[in-house]
């Protein structure tokens, strides 16, 4: 799976999390941070970690909600378990 | 093999616990109160809550529902001293980490849930030392409506009385178990989970209500 279409599948399950964000995740860059810049808490990263798990087929083995810092960080996992 | 050996302790440790403390039931001789009255059994897989008002209050917990098994979510930091962390093991505790939850804490708990086991959990997140007699419910995290969603299991709202003295009663009051999944199906937003959890927060400040002063 391409890196773009990585990016454009984190971004639909972004916005199935949390709509009122729409203009910010739809425009959002991989350096973005998720906590500081698309203001993501706790709650809605692990959401987050359980959708991409559903969505990519993957599984996060044991990762804490703060080792992604950025959007970037997330894609690279995905990539990395997605072979 | 070694992990076989050290859960058979832990599981000796948990009865020996059990049966020991079995006469406290007398001494803090548990009231629960039940909103309508009637009285709810908590069967199955679910989410226990409650207010936490002192460090005892797991302790409490297991006198007030004294029928179930209980896991209780804890602080990992709580696991630093092997005193405490093998009394915690002996409780088939769940550590978690509360500056990084990781993935492999949310499946723990919704194995357990999943298993039909009782987990019990404080969602304001740490004692509440307002020092008032009243103790107003602090705001809850939402985490446990994420953990229930995943789980598919049900929350049952817990309120607690503060013991005025060590010979006063244990009181608390049980409500309804909440199916999560009822309000906005599986996957609700993050606001929406946030609603939920609004919900719940009015349904223990209810239970609080029928307690009294």
């Amino acid at each position: 799976m391409e890196r773009e279409e990585i990016i454009e599948r984190l971004k639909e399950i972004l916005l199935s999390e949390d709509d009122r964000k729409a203009d910010l995740i739809e425009n959002c860059t991989e350096d973005m941070s998720l906590a500081e810049d698309l203001g993501f808490n706790s709650v809605a990263l692990l959401y987050m970690v359980i959708d991409i798990e559903e969505s990519f087929g993957i599984r996060f083995e044991n990762v804490g909600i703060n080792d992604f810092e950025t959007l970037g960080e997330v894609v690279d996992y995905i990539e990395e378990q997605l072979g | 093999m070694k992990e076989k050996i050290l859960n058979i302790i832990y599981k000796i440790g948990f009865w020996f616990i059990k049966i020991t403390a079995a006469p406290g039931l007398l001494w803090f001789r548990p009231k629960v109160i039940y909103p309508g009255g009637k009285k709810i059994r908590i069967k199955g897989g679910a989410l226990l809550i409650s207010n936490h008002i002192t460090m005892l209050d797991p302790y409490y917990m297991q006198y007030l529902v004294w029928y179930r098994n209980h896991h209780f979510i804890c602080l990992k930091e709580f696991y630093a001293k092997p005193a405490r962390a093998f009394l915690f093991r002996c409780f088939q505790c769940i550590p978690v980490d509360r500056e990084n939850t990781g993935t492999a804490t949310m499946r723990e708990i919704s194995k357990h849930l999943k298993n039909d086991e009782l987990v019990c959990m404080f969602p304001e997140g740490r004692v509440n030392t307002d020092g008032t007699e009243h103790l107003e419910i602090k705001q809850f995290k939402s985490g446990m409506v994420l953990m229930a969603l995943m789980a598919g299991k049900p929350i049952v709202p817990m309120v607690m009385k503060k013991r005025k003295n060590i010979f006063s009663r244990l009181q608390a009051a049980i409500g309804e178990p909440v199916d999560v999944t009822s309000f906005y199906g599986k996957r609700p937003t993050v606001a929406q989970i946030d609603e939920i959890t609004d919900y719940l927060q009015q349904r223990a400040e209810e239970l609080q209500e029928l307690l009294g002063d």
